[in-house]
């Protein structure tokens, strides 16, 4: 029998009272591995009250002794790296080898939030009137949750509780039920190293579970990330709620290559960007946009690089693309490629149909590149989230720009090109958030913002960074004179 | 602290003597799991202790006395029975040397944590002993 996980709250793992879950699927296999339980609103209530009694004693606890809690969860992480990246590959479908990428980004998020007895650090300044002395203090406030997507099952949610517990906050967190097997073994791991009981909670299940999240008078914050359709909804709503929000959204990420590129390394730099995570990531290149005479000499090496790509079951040697998560996904994809079809596009490779030896119910997709593509087709304007590269050639850099302004998304976008003249004309120009010079996935490390802008973002704090210590404090003012 | 990890590895070698003592199979491997939870909370204890030093020597503590929770060192009774009797008198010991040292020690909030899961560790040893009797 499946097992079904289990929510921890108050340092406790707890069985779910709800009789409704959902499949937790190996991608590659098409076989059911476990079941998420679709949490209550009770449940998640109680883990709320727990996060809230919490607080009460872990915000007056010295910030040595935060960042310390948070180093034994980067050591414990490490001593499991192995361990933690398998179980990614299994319930998400990545390759070994982007699963331990993932968890590098993990480990470093918390690293990063252990220097919060630096980073929230306030400021003051003497005699701002006559004997009057005026201060800064960055307060934690309370209960903050995240509510996480299925793509990087083991990351995102870094992205933003090192930060909430280490500036002194309390934390849930719902992870996608799609993928919930790596955080519980995260959770396991700390559970092990003496956090405080109701420090760190998670709940497992769906919109039931987010909404009651969103809507308690003892939560303060929500991080989300997912699709800009939902997020728009969960901002939305807490706003009305009064809670602070940071919402990340979905992308289309134009990659544009100029006449003067390294092409030699410009390739390989596009067939990551497109074809890494099999495509399921808001950084992923979502457009290629060849200018000049670049087009057919880059068409051509793209085409036989793609060609070249092994699509496998993640967890074996060699394999360089995974399945895609979800059947769901896989038909999203294949829905889009038929549209490019139908809309003119010219199919240079498709990966329909693509079989894989001993994994006859995986949700594979090859890798697909669609040529003579025109800006307001289908597959250059919505997210695809999937191995395909559709291809326009554009005649200079400012119609590459005009496209890429037009389009709703503003996450990430990258140029290739040997002149920096070109480079600072796309990162003055281009309204997207996280800018690649000749770099294919603009990904920001830990001790930086994980940008975002137009549709692809709302709200004022990213995650990660200074900006994440910023969304779990308030700046208090202390205005002081003594007689 | 020091007497609470002397306390614990002391009552460390008395679960190890209560391992060899004991004849049943739930009872042996119960008391091998004690041992284990020892070993881990003398590592817990000494972290805390080290990584809290420089607060340590600011704050007086009063009425708190070290006769009052009285160390068991020796186990030589070959009965199940009387063998689990003692071990809840330990750990009532040790719950009530955690419990009041937690209130004791509120100001350093580590170590008070720390104290009150342990207390409430030895609630849980408790009960389990009392479902062998």
């Amino acid at each position: 029998m499946t097992e079904v996980v289990k929510n921890y709250i108050n340092g406790k793992w707890v069985e779910s009272k709800s009789k409704e879950t959902s499949d937790v699927i190996n991608p590659a296999t098409g076989e059911v591995i476990a079941k998420t339980p679709m949490s209550t609103i009770e449940e998640t209530n109680q883990a709320i009250e727990a996060a809230k009694q919490a607080f009460r004693r872990w915000r007056s606890t010295p910030t040595m002794t935060r960042a310390r809690h948070l180093n034994r969860i980067r050591s414990a992480f490490e001593d499991h790296f192995e361990e933690l990246s398998k179980i990614l590959t299994t319930e998400q479908g990545k390759t070994l080898d982007e699963a331990r990428g993932e968890y590098r980004r993990t480990i470093e998020n918390i690293e990063c939030a252990t220097s919060i007895p630096s980073l929230q650090m306030g400021y003051n300044a003497e005699d701002i009137a006559a004997g009057i002395d005026e201060m800064v203090i960055k307060q934690p406030l309370g209960v903050f949750f995240c509510i996480a997507p299925f793509n990087f099952p083991g990351m995102v949610p870094t992205w933003f509780w090192p930060f909430a517990i280490g500036t002194g906050n309390t934390y849930i967190v719902k992870p996608s039920p799609q993928v919930p097997l790596s955080q519980v073994r995260q959770f396991e791991i700390i559970h092990e190293l003496g956090l405080p009981k109701g420090v760190l909670n998670m709940v497992h299940g769906g919109a039931e579970v987010a909404n009651a999240l969103i809507e308690s008078p003892d939560t303060i914050g929500v991080s989300f990330v997912g699709s800009t359709h939902v997020g728009k909804i969960v901002y939305k709503k807490a706003g009305e709620f009064g809670k602070r929000a940071q919402v990340q959204g979905g992308a289309k990420n134009f990659i544009t290559v100029m006449p003067d590129a390294d092409l030699k390394r410009t390739v390989p730099a596009i067939i990551t960007s497109f074809y890494g995570c099999t495509g399921q990531r808001c950084l992923a290149g979502g457009v290629l946009l060849a200018v000049g005479d670049i087009y057919e000499p880059l068409k051509e090496k793209v085409v036989e690089a793609s060609e070249e790509l092994i699509v496998g079951n993640g967890l074996e040697e060699g394999v360089q693309m995974g399945p895609m998560a979800s059947k769901h996904g896989m038909e999203h994809t294949l829905s889009l490629i038929e549209s490019g079809i139908k809309e003119g596009a010219e199919l240079l490779l498709d990966g329909r149909g693509i079989k894989v030896d001993g994994y006859p119910d995986g949700y594979f997709i090859g890798p697909t590149v669609f040529d003579k593509v025109k800006p307001d087709m289908k597959i250059a304007t919505e997210e695809i989230f999937g191995p395909v590269i559709p291809i326009i050639h554009v005649k200079d850099l400012d119609e590459a720009i005009e496209i890429i302004d037009a389009n709703r998304y503003g996450n990430a976008s990258s140029v290739f090109t040997s002149s920096g003249k070109v480079a600072r004309d796309y990162q003055y120009r281009v309204k997207a958030g996280n800018i690649g010079i000749n770099i294919g996935v603009a990904a920001p490390i830990a001790t930086f913002p994980f940008s975002g802008m137009k549709d692809s973002f709302l709200g004022d704090l990213h995650g990660q960074g200074q900006d994440a210590v910023d969304f779990f404090t308030e700046n208090k003012v202390i205005i002081t004179r003594w007689f | 602290m020091q007497f609470a990890i002397d306390n614990e590895a002391g009552t460390m070698g008395l679960y190890e003597q209560a391992v060899r003592l004991s004849s049943s199979k739930k009872v042996k491997a119960f008391f091998a799991d004690l041992v284990e939870q020892l070993s881990k909370r003398v590592d817990t204890l000494e972290r805390i202790r080290r990584e809290n030093i420089t607060e340590m020597i600011l704050e007086p503590i009063t009425d708190f006395y070290a006769d009052e929770y009285p160390l068991k060192l020796e186990m030589n009774e070959n009965d199940d029975r009387v063998v689990c009797e003692s071990a809840i008198i330990v750990e009532e010991t040790r719950m009530k040397f955690f419990r009041y040292g937690a209130q004791k020690l509120e100001f350093l909030i580590e170590v008070a944590d720390a104290f009150e899961r342990m207390a409430d560790e030895n609630q849980e040893n408790i009960d389990s002993l009392r479902s062998f009797l």
